[in-house]
C-alpha cells in the first residue's frame, strides 16, 4: 500500500522567454511511515515537486494519487477534506504565521476549518498538541514573533499533525536551526513517525540529515531522477554524477586536512 | 607567527525590545597573520558581532568596550559608532588607520544584497580598486575583469557588464568575494558566506576562498554555524557561545579532543555521513 503515488510528473516554467522544465518525468512512492528523501542542487526541482505534491501549482502533465484517490482529479469538499490528511512545514515559520498571532490561534485554525474538534474541546486539544511536540501548554498565549526559532518549528509541526494527516512535506524544514535544536526536532519527528504512522517527503540539500533519518532517497538533477534507492546504499556509494558531486561535497568531520 | 590583531576583553551589547542584549562578553582572541581561523557557534553566540567589531561594522548605538589592536604598522581598528578605546590610544594616528575595503575585505551571507542591483558587476568591484588604489577607471576596470578572472566566473567578459540578477547565488557570491579582495586587503572576512548557497557551490566558494587567501597571503577569519565546513578550512577554530569564547584550538585538537563540553556537543550534533543514523537509535526500520 502506497500513501503517496507520483507518476511521470512534469512542470515547465518559463525563464527568459524560454520553457526550461523544472520537472521532467518525475515519478516515485512513499509508504506509511516511511520518510523519502528529496535531494539535489538548487534548481533540481525539490522545491516544485514538493508544491505540486501539495497542489499549490498543478503539473503540465503526470499523476498524483495520494490515499488511493487521484488527487488531481479532487475539488471542492473532498479535497478540502484529502488536505487535512497531507501537510506541510517549511523552512522559516515566521514567514508561513502572522508573527502577531498567538501560538492559540495558529494551532485553532486547523482544527475549526477541518472540523476535528468543536470550540468548547479547542483548548484542551491545543494544549494536548503543544504537549505532543514537547512544549508548554502556558505557550499558547504568547504570539509566534516572540518565541524562539526552535519552538516556532515545533509549532509548525503541532500544527501539520492538528489534522492527522498521513503525509507530512518537509521542505528545507530543518535547515535554519542550530544544529543543538535541529537534533531536538529530527528525534520527535521520528517519534511521531513511529508513534502516528506519518509518511515525510523530506526535502533537504543536507545529505548528512537525509542519511541520518531517511529510509530513501530520490536524487534529483535538473528536474530528472538522477538516482534513487535506499539513503544509506546511495549515499555510501552514489553511481549519477549529480550523486557523487553531493557526497563529494558534503563537509566532513573525519576528513579533516593536516 | 606574528599577531594581525590582539582582542583584549572586547564587550559589544546593544538595546532590542528596551532590554540591553550582550553580544560578546570580555572575549579575549589573538588573530596570527597568514592564518586560516574560523569562528563558529550557533545563533546568538555572538560570532558575526565579533566580524562586525573587526570591521568597524558595528551600528554606532552598539556599546563597545574593550580593545581590538592592530599589531602591523599603519593599521588600525576602523572607525566603529564608537572608537575602541585601547586601540585609539595606542594608534593615535588616524591618516594610517585600517579601512574596511582596503585593508579588510569582507563577504556576506547574502551577495543579492551586499551587491548594489543596479549597477554592473564590473563597475562595483572596480569602484573598490578606484576608492582605494587610487587607479583611474580603465585600470580599475582592467583589474575588476582580472578578478573576475580570478574568483573563475566562466565568462569573465560578460560578467564584467551584468547586472546581479542575472548572475546565479554563487556566481553572485563569486563577484562579492572580487569586490572584496579588489584592494588586496591583509585580512578577508567572511562571515556565513556560503550558508545561503547549495552544497556543491558552498563546495566550490571554499576551495576558492582557500586558493584566494593562499595567493594573496591574506589572513582568513570563516565565521559559520557549522563546524565540519569550518575544519575543512580552518588552521585554527575558535568556539563561541552566549558571547562568550568558549575554546580556540588547532583545529584538529578541536574536533578529536575538545576541551570544553560545549564543543563537544555541537561535535557530537553534527550529522555527517559517518554518522550514526538516528533511525538505527530509535529502533525504527524500513
Amino acid at each position: 500500500m502506497t500513501v503517496l503515488a507520483v507518476s511521470n510528473l512534469s512542470k515547465r516554467y518559463r525563464r527568459g522567454g524560454k520553457p526550461f522544465p523544472a520537472v521532467d518525468d518525475v515519478s516515485f512512492e512513499i509508504g506509511p511511515a516511511e520518510t523519502l528523501a528529496l535531494a539535489g542542487p538548487s534548481g533540481s526541482g525539490k522545491s516544485t515537486i514538493a508544491r505540486l505534491v501539495l497542489r499549490l501549482i498543478e503539473p503540465d502533465a503526470g499523476r498524483i494519487d495520494f490515499e488511493g484517490m487521484n488527487f488531481l482529479a479532487l475539488s471542492g469538499a473532498t479535497l478540502r477534506a484529502k488536505r487535512a490528511r497531507l501537510q506541510m512545514v517549511f523552512q522559516d515559520p515566521l514567514a508561513a504565521f502572522n508573527p502577531r498571532a498567538t501560538v492559540a490561534r495558529v494551532l485553532d485554525d486547523p482544527l475549526r476549518i477541518h472540523g476535528i474538534a468543536p470550540r468548547a474541546k479547542r483548548p484542551r486539544q491545543i494544549a494536548a498538541l503543544l504537549e505532543r511536540v514537547g512544549l508548554e501548554p502556558g505557550l499558547a498565549q504568547r504570539a509566534i514573533h516572540e518565541i524562539s526559532g526552535g519552538q516556532r518549528q515545533r509549532v509548525a509541526i503541532a500544527r501539520a499533525i492538528a489534522t492527522r494527516p498521513s503525509l507530512i512535506v518537509l521542505d528545507e524544514a530543518l535547515s535554519a536551526l542550530d544544529v543543538s535544536v535541529r537534533g531536538q526536532i529530527l528525534e520527535l519527528l521520528l517519534d511521531l513517525q513511529r508513534q502516528e504512522r506519518i509518511a515525510y517527503l523530506f526535502i533537504s540539500h543536507d545529505l548528512g540529515v537525509i542519511r541520518a533519518v531517511a529510509h530513501r532517497i530520490v536524487i534529483l538533477d535538473g528536474g530528472r531522477i538522477a538516482e534513487t534507492g535506499d539513503a544509506r546504499t546511495v549515499i555510501a556509494a552514489p553511481q549519477s554524477a549529480i550523486g557523487t558531486a553531493l557526497v563529494a561535497a558534503t563537509p566532513r568531520l573525519d576528513r579533516i586536512r593536516p | 607567527m606574528t599577531a594581525l590583531l590582539s582582542i583584549r576583553d572586547l564587550s559589544v551589547s546593544y538595546r532590542r525590545d528596551d532590554a540591553e542584549v550582550a553580544a560578546l562578553k570580555g572575549v579575549n582572541l589573538d588573530v596570527e597573520a597568514g592564518e586560516k581561523l574560523a569562528i563558529i557557534g550557533e545563533s546568538g553566540s555572538g560570532k558575526s558581532a565579533l566580524a562586525l567589531a573587526i570591521a568597524g561594522l558595528l551600528p554606532g548605538t552598539s556599546e563597545i568596550g574593550g580593545s581590538i589592536e592592530w599589531k602591523q604598522p599603519n593599521l588600525q581598528s576602523p572607525r566603529s559608532g564608537r572608537t575602541e578605546g585601547g586601540a585609539k590610544d595606542r594608534q593615535p594616528n588616524a591618516i594610517n588607520s585600517c579601512t574596511l575595503g582596503r585593508d579588510i575585505g569582507f563577504v556576506f551571507q547574502d551577495p543579492s544584497s551586499s551587491l548594489d542591483p543596479v549597477m554592473p558587476v564590473g563597475k562595483q568591484i572596480a569602484e573598490v580598486a578606484r576608492t582605494h588604489l587610487d587607479l583611474g577607471w580603465s585600470r580599475s576596470l582592467a583589474r575588476a575583469k582580472t578578478l573576475l578572472e580570478r574568483v573563475r566566473l566562466s565568462d569573465p567578459e560578460a560578467a564584467l557588464r551584468a547586472y546581479p540578477h542575472q548572475l546565479s547565488g554563487g556566481q553572485k557570491q563569486r563577484v562579492a568575494i572580487a569586490a572584496a579582495i579588489a584592494a588586496g586587503p591583509k585580512l578577508l572576512i567572511a562571515d556565513e558566506a556560503t550558508s545561503a548557497l547549495d552544497t556543491i557551490v558552498q563546495a566550490e566558494i571554499v576551495t576558492l576562498i582557500r586558493r584566494l587567501v593562499a595567493e594573496d597571503r591574506m589572513t582568513l577569519l570563516f565565521i559559520s554555524h557549522d563546524i565540519a565546513l569550518a575544519a575543512t578550512l580552518a588552521e585554527r577554530i575558535a568556539v563561541l557561545r552566549h558571547g562568550d569564547l568558549v575554546e580556540v584550538g588547532e583545529t584538529r585538537q578541536i574536533v578529536e579532543v575538545p576541551r570544553h563540553a560545549y564543543t563537544r556537543a555541537l561535535l557530537d550534533a553534527h550529522l555527517g555521513l559517518d554518522a550514526e543514523p538516528l533511525l538505527d537509535r530509535q529502533g525504527a526500520s524500513a
